[in-house]
């Protein structure tokens, strides 16, 4: 059977694409109110994963790139015990939770890093100018290669294609 | 019934022998045997995996013939329930979970940003590619 990896180290000058991997992307959170003159505003910082489609930023089809936080399975384990056990872990693991995407080791050297966990429900626009240019300062970075790419942004399509119901059926006896 | 009644001269079926009997007579112990209770204990909770020694407690994981001289139920019911067991975990692990964890940022710090202008947008349009 062929390999099939899952990572894939690129240089920075090469293409934006989904799945590609961007270390300390900055989001600019403004104050309440904006208006001409001086604001004050916080800059969170967060590794990220690109979501928009390859062909739509190979063809500047977009002004914003849409961005999801990345997190280490561990950071996520000590915020939330659920991701310490091994239902939570095997609930990730088989998709079974919504918003949130397991990415599998990475052993690539310079880029090793644990299972990591996608978040779909904080996703950020950040300018694709700005984004090319950020991927050129941080030099090589990581990219998700087929299938497990396209895998991802089905698991996105599914939790944003949710439909709650306001009433619902009865659960059968 | 009427098979046998054709054939009178079959001798009778040996009678139906308890767990403790086949393990004796299996293992060819002597009576009363005092690791007896230990092994019956180990062939509940793990039936198969003596299968080296004692295949007598494999036989029963398929169905059971009364053409044996020393059928058994008790080890099918236990792995039984071990399966049964098997099959509750993986019913909990494929139920969908709505947990939501709030991450703090990787990093955070306070700017000031100048304002230069402040437009309203207009939309981007972009057209399909021809076909």
């Amino acid at each position: 059977m062929r390999d099939y990896p899952w990572y894939d180290i690129v240089d920075a000058d090469e293409t934006l694409m989904q799945g590609d991997f961007m270390s300390s992307c900055p989001v600019i959170v403004p104050s309440s109110s904006i208006g001409k003159g001086r604001i004050s505003a916080d800059i969170i910082e967060y590794d990220v994963i690109v979501m928009s489609q390859s062909c739509d930023l190979a063809h500047h089809k977009l002004d914003n790139v849409l961005v999801s936080p990345i997190w280490p399975i561990g950071e996520m384990g000590s915020e939330n015990d659920f991701f310490k056990s091994r239902k939570g872990k095997e609930s990730l693991r088989q998709g079974n939770l919504s918003g949130y995407h397991l990415l599998n080791r990475c052993e690539l050297e310079g880029f090793e890093t644990d299972f990591q966990v996608v978040d779909f429900r904080n996703v950020y626009g950040v300018p694709l100018d700005f984004l090319i240019e950020l991927s050129k300062c941080n030099g090589k970075r990581l990219r998700l290669l087929p299938p497990y790419r396209e895998h991802l942004s089905q698991a996105f399509a599914r939790f944003f294609m949710r439909v709650g119901l306001p009433v619902d059926i009865d659960l059968f006896k | 019934m009427r098979h046998l009644a054709l054939r009178p001269d079959r001798p009778p079926a040996p009678p139906r022998a308890s767990l403790r009997e086949c393990m004796r007579a299996r293992l060819d112990l002597p009576l009363p045997c005092p690791k007896m209770k230990d092994i019956k204990i180990i062939f509940l909770a793990k039936g198969y995996i003596l299968r080296s020694n004692m295949q007598l407690i494999e036989r029963p994981l398929m169905s059971v013939s009364q053409s044996k001289p020393y059928p058994q139920s008790v080890t099918k019911e236990k792995v039984d329930s071990k399966e049964a067991f098997a099959n509750k975990n993986n019913l909990e692990d494929s139920i969908e979970y709505d947990v939501v964890v709030r991450m703090p940022p990787k990093n955070r710090y306070f700017v000031e940003i100048d304002v230069r202008e402040i437009t309203k947008a207009k939309p981007k349009i972009v057209l399909p590619d021809a076909i």
